[in-house]
C-alpha cells in the first residue's frame, strides 16, 4: 500500500510539475504546483480500490485542488489559475476518452456510449469541483471587501464630522 | 497615454491566458489609479476600452488574433498592476516594464521539450504502464514538443495544429511500439496526448461563467470542447489508418 502510494505520489507530482513547465509558470512556484497535483490525486486515491479514479473521487480531487490553489494564491500573491490548471492534469479522464475514440473506430457504438458518458461525467466533475470552491472563496472575499468598504466610509464620515 | 498603457497590459493578459473578468478589473484598476474614469469590455477575441477625460471620450478597440499560454506573464502583469495602484510610477517606466514582460522567455526551448517528455512519462506510468512504455512515451513526447515549438513560430490555424499533433502522436507511438519491445501502444498514446489537454480554457471558462461573464465563459468552454473534438478526430483517423494498413 505505502510503496504504491509513494509511486503514485511521485508520478502525480511529475504529472502536474511538467505541465507547469510547458505553461511557463514562475520557477519559484514549480514545486508548489506539483504538490497540489499530487495531493489532489493521492487523497482521493486512498479511499478507492484502483489507480483510475471514479467520478466522485475525481470530484473530491477537484475540490482539493481548488482549495489548495486558492490558499496558495493568497500565500504567494499570484492568480489561482497558476495552481489549479496544472493541478487538474492528473485527474483528467485520459483512459476513458481514449477508449471512447477506440470503440468508435472499431464500430462498437455501445461501448463508445458507455466510455463517452464516463468521460463527460468526469470532466464535469472537475469543472464543478473547481467552480464550487472558487465561488465559495469569492463570496467570502466579497463579503470581506464590502465590510472593509463600509468601515472606510464610516471613518471618512466621522472624519468629516470632526 | 494611460489608456494605451492600460490597453497594452490588458492585451498581454488576454493573449497569454487570463480570465476576462480579471482583464477588465486590471484595466479599471490601472486607469483609476491615474485618476481616470474608464469602462472596459473584454472577450477572448477582443478588447474595447473607453476613457472619459476632460477633452471628451477616447476609445481603443483591439482585436486579438493568436492566443497562447504563458502564465508567468499573466502573474507579472498582475503584480505590476497592484504596484501601480500603490505607488503610481511614471508612465514611461511602466511601459518599459511591460516591454520587458512581453519579451521575457523564462524557459529555454530545451526545458519546454523536456517538459513535454516528462509529462508523457508521468502519465503513461500513472495510467498503468511499465518502464518500457514510459521511456518510449518520453521520447514520443519530446518529439511532439519539438513539433509544437516549430508550429508556434508561424500563426497557423489552431485546429489544424491540434489535429496534426494528435495524428502524429498516434503514428509516433505506434512506430515506437514496433521498435521497442514489451510496450503497450494505447498507454503510450494516452500519456502523450495528455500534453494537449485544454486545461487553461476549461478552468478560465468555468471561472468566467461563475463571474457572470457568459459570453467569454461559454466561448472558452466551447474552445475546450472543440480542441477535444479535434484531438479525438485526429486520434481516431490515425488509429483507423494504422489498422487499415494492417500493422496493429
Amino acid at each position: 500500500m505505502i510503496p504504491l502510494l509513494l509511486k503514485y505520489f511521485i508520478l502525480s507530482f511529475l504529472g502536474s510539475f511538467a505541465p507547469s513547465m510547458i505553461m511557463n509558470i514562475e520557477k519559484r512556484l514549480l514545486l508548489w504546483t506539483g504538490l497540489g497535483g499530487a495531493l489532489g490525486y493521492c487523497i482521493p486515491y486512498l479511499f478507492g480500490t484502483s489507480a483510475s479514479l471514479s467520478a466522485s473521487q475525481t470530484f473530491a480531487g477537484a475540490l482539493i485542488v481548488g482549495i489548495y490553489s486558492e490558499l496558495m494564491a493568497k500565500y504567494h500573491e499570484t492568480p489561482a489559475t497558476a495552481f489549479s490548471v496544472p493541478g487538474i492534469f492528473p485527474l483528467v479522464p485520459g483512459i476513458a476518452a481514449y477508449q471512447t475514440v477506440q470503440s468508435i473506430v472499431e464500430n462498437r457504438i455501445q461501448d463508445a456510449v458507455f466510455y463517452g458518458i464516463n468521460t463527460v461525467v468526469k470532466a464535469f466533475a472537475i469543472a464543478f469541483g473547481i467552480m464550487l470552491v472558487s465561488s465559495i472563496f469569492r463570496t467570502v472575499r466579497n463579503k470581506k471587501n464590502a465590510r472593509n468598504f463600509r468601515l472606510k466610509e464610516r471613518t471618512i464620515n466621522e472624519d468629516n464630522r470632526n | 497615454m494611460v489608456l494605451e498603457m492600460a490597453v497594452r497590459a490588458g492585451l498581454i493578459l488576454l493573449r497569454f491566458g487570463d480570465e476576462t473578468y480579471r482583464v477588465e478589473e486590471t484595466i479599471n484598476r490601472i486607469c483609476s489609479s491615474y485618476g481616470l474614469k474608464c469602462e472596459s469590455f473584454a472577450i477572448p477575441t477582443g478588447l474595447i476600452v473607453s476613457v472619459y477625460g476632460e477633452k471628451g471620450i477616447t476609445t481603443i478597440c483591439k482585436r486579438i488574433q493568436t492566443r497562447t499560454v504563458d502564465l508567468q506573464k499573466v502573474a507579472r502583469v498582475n503584480a505590476l498592476s497592484r504596484q501601480i495602484e500603490k505607488t503610481k510610477p511614471d508612465i514611461k517606466e511602466v511601459i518599459t516594464e511591460l516591454d520587458n514582460i512581453e519579451k521575457s522567455r523564462p524557459y529555454s526551448q530545451v526545458s519546454t521539450v523536456l517538459g513535454y517528455g516528462l509529462l508523457s512519462f508521468a502519465f503513461s506510468m500513472l495510467f498503468g504502464g511499465n518502464g518500457h512504455d514510459a521511456v518510449s512515451a518520453f521520447l514520443a513526447g519530446a518529439v511532439l514538443g519539438v513539433l509544437q515549438l516549430s508550429f508556434s513560430k508561424d500563426n497557423s490555424f489552431p485546429f489544424i495544429e491540434y489535429f496534426i499533433h494528435s495524428f502524429s502522436a498516434v503514428i509516433l507511438c505506434s512506430v515506437f511500439s514496433l521498435i521497442f519491445r514489451n510496450t503497450n501502444v494505447y498507454i503510450m498514446i494516452i500519456g502523450v496526448l495528455a500534453n494537449f489537454v485544454p486545461g487553461v480554457a476549461l478552468i478560465n471558462g468555468v471561472r468566467d461563467l461563475l463571474n457572470g461573464d457568459y459570453v467569454s465563459g461559454l466561448t472558452k468552454l466551447g474552445e475546450a470542447l472543440m480542441v477535444l473534438t479535434v484531438l479525438s478526430a485526429g486520434t481516431g483517423i490515425a488509429l483507423s489508418l494504422w489498422r487499415f494498413g494492417g500493422l496493429s
